[in-house]
């Protein structure tokens, strides 16, 4: 209970200044904040408001984890933008080209997603270790070059990946129904099965970093490099691994888009380009813990999904992003100091207590 | 002993420059393409570097004086805008002042979080660049959208038209003289003309005046006091606060100074396009870094090492052969290089470049024509081979990435 | 407060409260510096409390007392890198505050920290000037720094090129220029904090003469130091601090000895590190052959250099070799090879009759190779991580701390309640963050996890350095204990008397080189003092 208070109050201080910042940019600019405010509960409080905040929820989750990952290891893995892209591209392909009965169908795919993921990511760690490139710079570099590798498949010339079916937009051949991901009828609407996929994987995230050996590897070589390579660590394989892994989970953050039934069914001109930055904004928002970064995602996504009511009361959407990006920034700051706070209460409540023990040595 | 050091560098510089040079007149006649050398490409290729040096001597400012900046390019977003706004009002000037301004905002959040509070430099700053896309969406929604001149109307994504400087510079005289060497086509030395001339005639007064930051740059930090107290907080913060140096005070100067360095690159690249448009950035803020790591954190270096990059875009601009021939460049330096390992009996290393070289060599005889997919990629891919090379060797200021809280003296 | 003084054949002034006052009065007209009850708290620990000094002008004092007792607190004070909590600062007869060093330096305080402070990739004139630089804010006059350094460097016999980098300098000379940065802003008063711990016999023979020169152009300085034979040799008077107060106070240095001072540091007798009859066995753990490794810098082009050449030593069960040498020469890439955290540039390690050059650090310590690292918090622990976390470091990947697959937090808890029970690790619990310990209790921590894992042999680098006499003589039984059931030890150490008295064989490392093995029954500091700067040479065994 103490733990739950220790991290929620951050989280609320820093929730609170972010929306006293984003009320007075709106008071600033003419609006009321009430008005925006009621607005966007309004078009994120029904069933689907909820459901679409959800389905948007499970991957961002899937996106931050891929990122918070490698930063247990204090690693950026700045590229997800393009290794979720390319992998969402050849995952489509992938669906479209084979046929399987339906279950395998599926986890081919997605394998296939994940590979492409972890091999674009591995990129970034092959450098950093044989070349000590640094892997923000690597990220970003290869982050242009997996755009421009999706502009050359996607050309019409190649119509195992471009469908020439659609010429009016550039888009993968459709997903057959063999590959596709069920969806749940609730209401008017429809809840992705990806959002199983999603907790699968937290849960997963969790039990590898808190419970496995592998996960105190990863740890301690973020926590402090130097002793984990004297225990015996190896700093190049952790890295190694571990962009691997990020890459992997990466790959699969577009994969609700391309294999949910309610969705775009295939990969194009439409597939959004933006989850991999907002995934690092979630990491660092949920402090990287598997349970924080689902908090981070949903809070996020109900954001995105409240500013779209925002037209009806004449204010422009983007008042979400401020709102988000100052809390982003807001929280990573409040985060870091009171993490500082609390570690030195910790040593004055240590050394307190053992003064006392020595007190009651010496009077014994 | 200093002025020494600071000769070899530019000469080193020279050195690099002219075997470029060299290796290019090889290449424009070897794969038929004059505009390689030409000096519209060398022209446009200058002013696609200015953002580029500038971002790269922002990061330089603020690594010195011990910040990782990766807001760089966050910082240049809100620049952009700031020159979107203040150029529509005030022209040319305003353009300037406004990028300044809207990176001096962006640095100042950076020294906020990272100097003030001493959070992790890396998530900070790509903290800032997150934060900086939709603050310029909304304030654009606010200030452009609907407004300017009719059919010249704001958008959330740009803004009205931006007057820029009317005229262009041109270093007096040698314009035509180069020219006329430049059309006779002899090998090396009309190459030489072209790229002379690219580099002196025609240039937009905004690179001009922006250029002469390197040189300013290089004087406040080699050459004056403060310069010598922002090293200082780079290397051993400690050392320099145990003199009475206030490192916190350094280091948000040097941050500020880096985000109005990276807003002026959105000034330039507001008065190249005539306008603010969201994400006329594209990654020119990484790209500095990239220069500045190439360039050891030197402004000299850092030069070279963005002219680099921005060449190879400019090539991107003129028809396939340039760049076919920009590829079979590359081919030709692996080729070089490997030569190189191979006199120095690492046979290894002297194999891998060679095979590497001899594809992309092959590649370039085999295709008449190159994809544009490949074209777009080719200043990325030329970065990583930069970066690739370059990083292992290079010796970053001691402190840089460490916060420094107060009072860490003895 | 003067309860556990000894101060019968001494004549010591006694701190006494009371009289301070009338004896202020008398004194003020020749007193340089005067703190009065100074207290300095820190989260936890009060470092200072109700310290009192009196440094007359134009002498030599020293303040000694054992680590942690609260010297360096108080000349931070006095530098104004902090604020006292209590107490005054008085200067050539006026009371003083200062908020930063910038005051501090202003009333012609200079202070040479223990750590250097020197930036590597600058050069010694900007090192000196920096904060104080010739010329106009807007153009750094560089040709009259580097006169002016260069005179300074002459006048005070401290030679130094001005346009070296730090980074190519030796110890020695870069502690000149520290005294040289304390000079050039016109100090009249210098701290100087332990700053013959880094130098060798004949460096501190030089250091003492510039001292004494200066001292006889006006200079008063401030030496904290706690090797006894050094501070006898130089001050002019002695302040004596134990747990952050002032104990005694000598005004005349030739009516002690050091036995005298080393009681009144400690305040009781002091622990021996003896270690009693042999208990070495025929078997050879660790044999190292020809082993060489190179420096860090070995840049491209250059030719290698090499930290470590040819080096043979031998580890038998039971047995505790020591290797002696001034920091610097080798000991850290020795430590680094041992242990495959470095790459070896030639020679081979077998340990336990197996070659083990090429085998990853994991595997040395699976097969039983213990390691107490030089830092302990660079090397040795994770600051934020629990102590249970930090007791599996290093063994994260075996019984009790993990179970195939899967890390086993309440084995490794149970093991780390056992080790802060044997070890005496004074800490509320298991469960707290290891900067939450105090030094000492950190390496208690770190020598339980390492001898309580059964390691058939300990590398083990400075195990008491830093740590109060209580945990020191912890430690020493803790080793010579295992030492008895047959545990080998390679010990690393620059304290020379826990050398000489663990050790059954002392080896002598000399720029990257074994110069001499020595018996630790029949040598002495001062001999093996002579080997160790490589003033003598002895036939390796």
């Amino acid at each position: 209970m103490k733990n739950l208070k220790r991290t929620m109050t951050p989280a609320a201080i820093a929730l609170g200044l972010a929306f006293a910042i984003a009320s007075a940019v709106l008071l600033i600019s003419g609006h009321n904040p009430g008005t925006a405010y009621r607005a966007m509960w309004k078009n994120f409080a029904s069933i689907d408001g909820v459901i679409t905040s959800i389905n948007i929820g499970a991957r961002y989750y899937v996106a931050a984890v891929a990122v918070a990952i490698a930063l247990k290891m204090n690693v950026f893995n700045i590229g997800t933008s393009a290794q979720y892209q390319l992998a969402a591209m050849f995952g489509a392909v992938t669906a479209a080209a084979i046929s399987l009965p339906a279950p395998l169908h599926v986890v081919v795919t997605l394998l296939v997603a994940m590979a492409a993921g972890a091999l674009w990511a591995s990129l970034i760690a092959i450098l950093q270790i044989t070349r000590k490139v640094n892997p923000v710079l690597t990220g970003i570099m290869l982050n242009g070059v997996g755009a421009s590798v999706i502009a050359y498949m996607m050309q019409s010339k190649w119509t195992h990946f471009r469908d020439p079916g659609r010429p009016e937009y550039g888009s993968t051949r459709p997903v057959p129904k063999s590959a596709q991901l069920p969806v749940f009828r609730i209401g008017d609407s429809n809840l992705q099965s990806y959002v199983i996929l999603a907790v699968v994987i937290g849960i997963i995230f969790y039990l590898i970093v808190y419970r496995t050996r592998f996960g105190f590897d990863l740890r301690a070589s973020g926590g402090n490099p130097a002793a984990a390579k004297s225990a015996g660590i190896n700093p190049k394989k952790m890295i190694l691994i571990t962009m691997l892994l990020s890459g992997a989970v990466a790959g699969l953050i577009g994969m609700g888009i391309v294999l949910s039934s309610n969705d775009q069914l295939s990969y194009g001109d439409r597939f959004p380009g933006s989850l991999g930055f907002t995934g690092i904004g979630i990491a660092l928002l949920g402090r990287n813990h598997p349970v924080g970064v689902a908090a981070a995602a949903l809070l996020w996504a109900a954001l995105d999904q409240g500013a779209r009511g925002l037209v009806t009361v004449n204010i422009a959407g983007e008042i979400a992003v401020i709102l988000q990006g100052s809390l982003l920034f807001i929280a990573v700051i409040v985060y870091a100091v009171w993490e500082r706070k609390s570690l030195a209460n910790m040593v004055r409540e240590a050394a307190a207590r053992t003064h006392h023990q020595r007190a009651e040595e010496v009077s014994a | 002993m200093s002025r020494l050091l600071a000769l070899r560098g530019w000469q080193r510089s020279l050195v690099s420059a002219l075997s470029v040079v060299f290796v290019l007149s090889v290449a424009a006649r070897l794969f038929d393409a004059p505009g390689l050398t030409g000096s519209s490409t060398v022209g446009t290729a200058l002013g696609l570097a200015v953002p580029v040096i500038l971002a790269g001597l922002g990061g330089l400012l603020a690594e010195r004086a011990g910040v990782f900046n990766i807001g760089l390019e966050g910082m240049m977003i809100m620049g952009t805008w700031g020159a979107g706004l203040l150029g529509w009002h005030f022209g040319p000037w305003g353009a300037l002042l406004g990028g300044l301004l809207g990176g001096a905002v962006g640095g100042a959040l950076l020294a906020l979080a990272t100097v003030t509070f001493a959070i992790e430099q890396t998530v900070a700053g790509v903290a800032i660049n997150i934060a900086s896309l939709g603050i310029c969406r909304y304030l654009s929604d606010l200030f452009f959208k609907g407004k300017g001149a009719e059919g010249d109307l704001g958008t959330i994504a740009d803004s009205p038209s931006v007057r820029t400087f009317g005229s262009r510079f041109s270093v007096p005289f040698v314009g035509d003289f180069l020219l006329k060497i430049e059309d006779k086509r002899w090998f090396l030395i009309s190459d030489l003309a072209g790229v002379i001339r690219g580099l002196t005639v025609d240039i937009a007064w905004s690179s001009a005046l922006l250029l002469l930051l390197i040189p300013a740059v290089w004087y406040l930090v080699w050459r004056t006091p403060f310069g010598l107290r922002l090293r200082s907080s780079g290397e051993k913060p400690a050392a320099a606060e145990s003199l009475g140096v206030n490192v916190i005070t350094t280091r948000w100067i040097a941050v500020v100074m880096s985000g109005c360095l990276a807003g002026l690159a959105g000034s330039w690249l507001v008065m190249d396009s005539l306008k603010y448009q969201q994400g006329m950035t594209s990654n020119r803020g990484f790209l500095g870094i990239a220069a500045m790591i190439f360039g050891n954190w030197m402004p000299g270096l850092l030069t070279v090492g963005a002219l680099l990059f921005s060449f190879s875009q400019s090539v991107g601009f003129q028809l396939g052969f340039e760049s076919r021939a920009l590829i079979g460049t590359v081919g030709l330096a692996f080729a070089l290089s490997a030569l190189w390992s191979f006199s120095r009996r690492k046979i290894r290393s002297g194999v891998l470049t060679g095979i590497v070289a001899a594809g992309v060599l092959w590649f370039t005889f085999a295709n008449e024509t190159v994809n544009d997919a490949l074209i777009k990629a080719l200043p990325y891919l030329l970065t990583l081979i930069v970066l690739a090379v370059a990083s292992k060797r290079q010796r970053p200021p001691a402190a840089a990435g460490r916060p420094y809280i107060k009072g860490q003296a003895g | 407060m003067g309860g556990g003084l000894r101060v019968a054949p001494l004549r010591v002034l006694l701190a006494m409260p009371d009289d301070l006052p009338a004896r202020c009065e008398e004194l003020q007209l020749t007193l340089a510096i005067e703190l009065r009850d100074i207290v300095k708290r820190f989260p936890g620990v009060v470092a200072n409390d109700g310290v009192n000094l009196k440094v007359e002008q134009g002498t030599i004092h020293a303040i000694i007392g054992e680590n942690g007792a609260g010297k360096s607190t108080l000349m931070k004070t006095l530098y104004g890198a902090h604020q006292p909590d209590e107490g005054t600062i008085t200067v050539n007869g006026v009371m003083k505050t200062f908020k930063t060093p910038k005051d501090a330096i202003a009333e012609g305080i200079g202070m040479v920290f223990q750590h250097f402070m020197l930036a590597d990739n600058l050069t010694v004139w900007e090192n000196v000037v920096l904060g104080a630089e010739p010329g106009s804010a807007f153009a750094l006059n560089a040709k009259k720094a580097r006169a002016k350094v260069r005179e300074l460097a002459e006048r005070n016999g401290l030679e130094v090129d001005p346009d070296a980098l730090i980074g190519d300098l030796g110890v020695g000379q870069r502690q000149r220029v520290e005294i040289l940065k304390v000079l050039y802003r016109g100090a009249k008063i210098l701290i100087l904090d332990e700053p013959t711990a880094v130098l060798v016999p004949q460096e501190v023979d030089e250091l003492f003469a510039s001292l004494r020169e200066l001292v006889a152009q006006g200079a008063t300085i401030i030496f904290i130091s706690h090797k006894l034979m050094e501070v006898l040799s130089v001050a002019d008077a002695i302040t004596v601090i134990r747990a952050g107060k002032t104990v005694a106070e000598v005004a005349d240095p030739s009516t002690v000895t050091p036995r005298d001072l080393a009681e009144l540091m400690v305040g009781s007798e002091l622990p021996t590190p003896e270690t009693q009859g042999s208990t070495v066995r025929d078997e050879v753990l660790l044999d190292v052959a020809q082993l060489s490794v190179a420096t860090d810098g070995a840049g491209i082009g250059q030719a290698a250099k090499l930290a470590l050449r040819e080096v043979n030593l031998r580890v038998h069960a039971g047995e505790i070799v020591g290797i002696a040498g001034v920091e610097g020469n080798g000991q850290s890439e020795l430590l680094e090879a041992l242990m495959g955290v470095r790459e070896v540039a030639g020679g081979s390690v077998s340990f336990l009759g197996r070659d083990i050059t090429t085998e990853s650090t994991l595997h040395r310590r699976e097969a039983g190779m213990g390691y107490i690292p030089e830092d302990r918090q660079r090397d040795g622990l994770i600051l934020t991580f629990p102590l249970w976390e930090n007791a599996a470091l290093g063994h994260q990947n075996s019984k009790p701390f993990s179970r195939g697959f899967w890390i086993d937090p309440d084995g490794a808890r149970e093991f780390t309640r056992h080790a802060i029970e044997d070890f005496d690790v004074r800490t509320p619990s298991c469960d707290v963050a290891a900067l939450a310990l105090s030094g000492g209790n950190q390496q208690k921590l770190i020598v339980g996890r390492e001898l309580l894992t059964d390691p058939k042999i300990l590398i083990a680098a400075h195990p008491t350095r830093g740590i109060d006499v209580g945990a020191q003589a912890a430690v020493w039984d803790a080793m010579r204990d295992a030492r008895e059931r047959g545990l080998g030890i390679l010990l690393i150490s620059a304290d020379l008397e826990e050398l000489i008295g663990l050790s059954d064989r002392l080896l002598v490392i000399f720029h990257g080189e074994i110069v001499a093995e020595l018996n630790p029954q029949s040598v002495n500091a001062a001999e093996l003092g002579s080997y160790m700067t490589g003033a003598r040479k002895g036939e390796a065994a």
